[in-house]
């Protein structure tokens, strides 16, 4: 949220729509991985990230989502996110060349943890428990994860040529 | 099940390459850009461009061969592998990303590619689940992610000069720009200060490996050098860059000789070949760069994936002192190896030859002293010692061998690697007869039959003494 300040308060219309857009596709993008974290919760019964390996195996539609929310949330391309991020620090970036080494440590560090995020759940060996029993994804699951990432995608054209 | 997707999409793969193939030799001398500018109500427009020209064409249309042979070889590699669906989906976006990055020459559409380069690549990494793996992944995603951003803020610096469509291409740029963008492409491509997650990327299973370091990821960075080379040439001119790919090309090639991971060995010839291409770019001969990141990309996937069959049947040991020919029947398979491992090292006639000869003659006409010479020369040598040592090892040793999974192995697979085979010996010729026109040959006619000479007699004595004696013996105890 502190570039997002940064560049709201430099108050252009660039800025405040770019700022505008990360908010939104931040929004969209936090909320779907704090749902499937709360698939997590109920299906592995446990939040800790040492705990929690392997889970690529599995394969399935919760692995999927998990992938590609995580990297769109470091804004990875054919996201929102990816294009908000291009159109708030590039218009920071025209306020002043001071906030360059600041942006690109904010980019790198965020890439960091993401895929430390995205590893830390799917990767390494699967503690094989009866935890894995219920693990059985409903229909509304699906439905509401794959609405998340239809905007995120139905956006990327939409609000990009709107406001850029 | 995943059997017939697998066939699928090697044959729709190689169909798509016999097309770019009839393209580039049709539209040959001719180049055309479909510029899609998406504008709607009272919004600036969105440009998404794809170009068609010789470059393009023909990368592409190897990156396609190579990509199809790959997927085909690994209905046999990846038998029994319970997450086929997965392997494939990841290898099938990794070609699209990489497809992108080619056919696009505006930064915006560059960067998608670029960035799913990353990413796919990452994921391919770490498909095996042991830590080994992900330490490597985390060391190619990282770098991959610096270079991402450098190229993100090397698009920032287009800012003013039209990064969204080709209008970059007509316009001067600044300084810092192109440096930002060489950064991005040494990144990708691994030279020195980044070089740390190539060698590492091997933790891949050995199909990616090959579709990794041959053609498509290493590459897109002098892929990227060519594509925007015109803008930054009093950058590539600069000398520093130039003593930083061949320190590169040199300390990889050292590097090699040392090691004894078979698939290691050859993760960083790549490296000391890209350092080469890059020098090339340095002299500022594009064309050369450009040939020989073709060949490059045919004989190497051709060697990873015989390299990959020597280790499946030593049981997985990547150690090359552990292995041996003793039990081989398939001589055709053997011969892959050799030939590709000669083509590496630049052996007369076949196609690393070519294109290799042509970098080192325009080293020789480029004024700069001895000293840069000498280096790039030692380089080369470094490279024929360890394709002779790689040669050697694997072959001639008669340790560990499973015969039983040599009849696992599809005759088809043959047939399909065969292109790669037939490329990897004639493509030097032919390329460089059908499209160098008469401009370009530096030494011809009996200057260059006097390198041939300098080499030739060496080649024949490494090759008589150290492979085919003992491999023709072992041939006629065992077989």
């Amino acid at each position: 949220m502190g570039p997002v300040l940064s560049c709201f308060f430099l108050l252009s219309y660039y800025r405040i729509m770019g700022s505008y857009l990360v908010i939104f596709s931040h929004g969209l993008c936090s909320c779907a991985l704090f749902f499937l974290l709360t698939f997590i919760r109920k299906n592995f019964f446990r939040r800790r990230v040492f705990l929690l390996r392997g889970s690529i195996v599995l394969g399935g539609v919760f692995s999927f989502f998990w992938v590609v929310f995580c990297f769109f949330n470091m804004a990875a391309p054919p996201s929102f996110n990816f294009f908000s991020e291009l159109i708030s620090i590039f218009s920071c970036l025209l306020y002043g060349r001071g906030f360059f080494f600041i942006f690109f440590l904010l980019s790198v560090f965020v890439g960091f943890y993401c895929v430390i995020i995205m590893v830390s759940v799917m990767h390494g060996s699967l503690v094989r428990h009866n935890f894995l029993a219920p693990f059985s994804i409903k229909l509304s699951d699906l439905l509401s994860a794959f609405f998340l990432l239809f905007f995120l995608f139905f956006f990327v054209f939409f609000s990009f040529i709107f406001y850029c | 099940m995943y059997l017939a997707i697998f066939l699928l999409f090697s044959s729709l793969l190689f169909l798509f390459h016999l097309m770019l193939t009839f393209f580039y030799f049709f539209f040959y001398g001719s180049e055309f850009l479909f510029d899609f500018s998406l504008s709607f109500f009272a919004c600036s427009s969105f440009h998404l461009s794809f170009v068609g020209d010789f470059f393009s064409f023909q990368f592409m249309s190897f990156i396609i061969l190579i990509s199809s042979v790959v997927i085909f070889y690994s209905i046999f590699y990846m038998d029994g592998d319970s997450t086929a669906t997965r392997f494939i989906s990841l290898v099938l976006l990794f070609i699209f990303s990489m497809s992108f990055l080619v056919v696009c020459p505006s930064l915006l559409g560059l960067i998608f590619g670029w960035d799913g380069l990353g990413i796919t690549s990452f994921l391919l990494v770490v498909y095996y689940n042991n830590t080994s793996s992900l330490r490597s992944g985390l060391i190619t995603v990282y770098t991959n992610r610096l270079g991402d951003i450098f190229l993100i803020f090397s698009l920032f610096l287009a800012l003013p000069l039209g990064w969204m469509s080709v209008d970059l291409f007509f316009s001067s740029v600044p300084l810092i720009f192109s440096v930002f963008l060489i950064l991005a492409g040494i990144t990708k491509s691994a030279q020195l200060p980044f070089c740390s997650w190539l060698p590492a990327a091997i933790a891949a299973p050995t199909p990616v490996s090959s579709l990794v370091h041959s053609s498509t990821l290493v590459t897109a960075g002098v892929y990227l050098f060519i594509r925007f080379f015109f803008l930054f040439e009093r950058v590539f001119f600069s000398l520093f860059f130039l003593l930083l790919f061949l320190a590169t090309s040199l300390s990889a090639g050292a590097f090699a000789c040392l090691e004894v991971d078979l698939k290691k060995l050859v993760a960083i010839s790549t490296l000391s070949q890209l350092g080469l291409m890059m020098a090339s770019l340095g002299l500022g001969h594009l064309f050369f760069s450009f040939f020989h990141i073709v060949r490059h990309a045919l004989f190497k996937s051709l060697l990873f994936l015989s390299c990959g069959f020597l280790i499946m049947v030593g049981l997985g040991l990547q150690d090359m002192r552990f292995k041996g020919n003793k039990f081989f029947p398939r001589g055709s398979l053997v011969l892959m190896v050799i030939v590709a491992n000669l083509s590496l090292c630049g052996f007369p006639f076949l196609s690393g030859f070519f294109s290799r000869d042509l970098i080192i003659e325009s080293f020789i006409f480029f004024e700069s002293g001895i000293s840069l010479l000498l280096i790039f020369f030692f380089s080369c040598v470094l490279s024929v010692i360890y394709s002779f040592k790689m040669l050697n090892l694997a072959l001639t040793s008669d340790l560990l061998c499973c015969p039983s999974l040599l009849t696992s192995f599809l005759s088809s697979n043959m047939l399909f690697m065969g292109f790669l085979f037939f490329w990897s010996i004639a493509l030097g010729k032919v390329f460089s007869s059908l499209f160098m026109g008469g401009e370009i040959p530096l030494f011809y006619g009996f200057d260059k039959f006097i390198g041939v000479l300098f080499f030739f007699p060496l080649f024949i004595y490494f090759f008589a003494s150290q492979v085919f004696f003992s491999f023709f013996i072992d041939m006629l105890w065992l077989n």
